[in-house]
């Protein structure tokens, strides 16, 4: 619901002010931040800056502060991501990387037949370690990018380029492993089953993810309303 | 040296914007607006917002969005009786740090004389 009304009011923002909203979601991925508080502080600051814009004011100057400045003041009192959060994000990242692998390696066999992998009767034949090279070149890769996504500010680009060189790096490396040191086995496998593996396990870590974050924010929320209702009751006494 | 104003403001805002949501339930531009009247006139929304949320989570406000006149849903504040309580406690510390600043500093006046 958030997400739908944030992408319609977003939709009316000038350039600049989304320039500056996009800046603002940036550097608030990176203080690992709970995701629902999130959602709701960004949809927040996009009704602001449409009202702004509306007043004719651009959203920078409404602000009145160095966007870091700000999200500095706003994060102060938000709740972050627990650790249960953070494992379930970690993990839902590095199913999305692994499940990624087979789909990638198949399409690069249409198009390169000359690798290493063979396709008949619906099933792709893969030697362990060409699958195993490919896993170790993707797992380092994902993981940086999991870490540098949540360190970096204003620097995707950054992050991007590193990606390439590290990927790259690793793979030459892992490429050069001599194919003797591993095992020369052929697997058969499905990679409509892979798919359907990999995409079922990252629904759950995301649902899973989702309920844990929306049980973090508002258990805040209910403990303040019971705090609430039970002064009420004592001051009618 | 240049005297940062910041700090003493934050904690002294946060007082008055919890009168005003008390005098009626209002919206954070209205909040800035009624501010700058009072003539805290340096302050924008970005002073404004993170002071709201800070006050929303720790209980002290209720936020309730509703339609606006200007496009998207409006964050429309009341007071909860935990913002009572903490306005009351702000303006009797308000009332007894006024009268100490007011006498330290005639007294400075005094010894300057």
């Amino acid at each position: 619901m958030k997400r739908r009304e944030q992408r319609t009011v977003r939709a009316g923002l000038s350039a600049d002010n989304r320039r500056v909203l996009r800046r603002i979601e940036r550097f608030l991925d990176s203080y690992s931040l709970n995701e629902v508080t999130q959602e709701e502080i960004v949809t927040d600051l996009t009704g602001m800056a449409l009202e702004c814009q509306q007043r004719g004011q651009p959203f920078s100057e409404a602000m009145g502060m160095d966007e870091a400045v700000f999200c500095q003041e706003l994060v102060a009192s938000c709740p972050r991501e627990t650790r249960t959060e953070r494992a379930l994000a970690a993990l839902r990242w590095m199913t999305a990387w692994i499940g990624c692998i087979l789909p990638v390696m198949f399409l690069l066999e249409c198009v390169f037949p000359w690798m290493s992998g063979d396709i008949a009767d619906g099933l792709y034949y893969v030697p362990l370690s060409f699958l195993c090279k490919y896993l170790a070149a993707v797992l380092p890769v994902a993981a940086g990018m999991y870490i540098f996504k949540r360190l970096t500010y204003c620097s995707r680009s950054l992050v991007w380029t590193l990606f390439a060189v590290v990927f790259l790096f690793v793979f030459i490396t892992v490429s050069e492993v001599s194919a003797r040191l591993m095992s020369t086995v052929i697997l058969p496998l499905s990679v409509w089953l892979w798919l359907w593996l990999f995409g079922g396990a990252f629904a759950f870590f995301h649902i899973a993810k989702r309920c844990v974050a929306l049980t973090v924010a508002y258990r805040q929320k209910r403990k303040l309303l019971k705090g609430q209702e039970r002064t009420e009751e004592n001051e009618s006494f | 040296m240049i005297y940062d104003k910041s700090q003493m403001m934050r904690g002294t805002l946060e007082g008055c914007i919890l009168k005003i949501i008390r005098m009626r339930e209002t919206y954070g531009y209205e909040i800035l607006v009624l501010l700058r009247e009072c003539g805290f006139s340096d302050i924008s929304e970005g002073t404004i917002y993170p002071l709201l949320l800070r006050l929303e989570k720790q209980g002290s406000i209720q936020a309730e969005l509703r339609p606006s006149p200007l496009g998207p849903r409006r964050k429309y504040y009341t007071i909860t009786p935990s913002g009572e309580r903490y306005l009351r406690a702000f303006e009797e510390c308000w009332a007894q740090l006024t009268h100490a600043v007011g006498r330290a500093m005639q007294v400075g006046e005094e010894d300057a004389q």
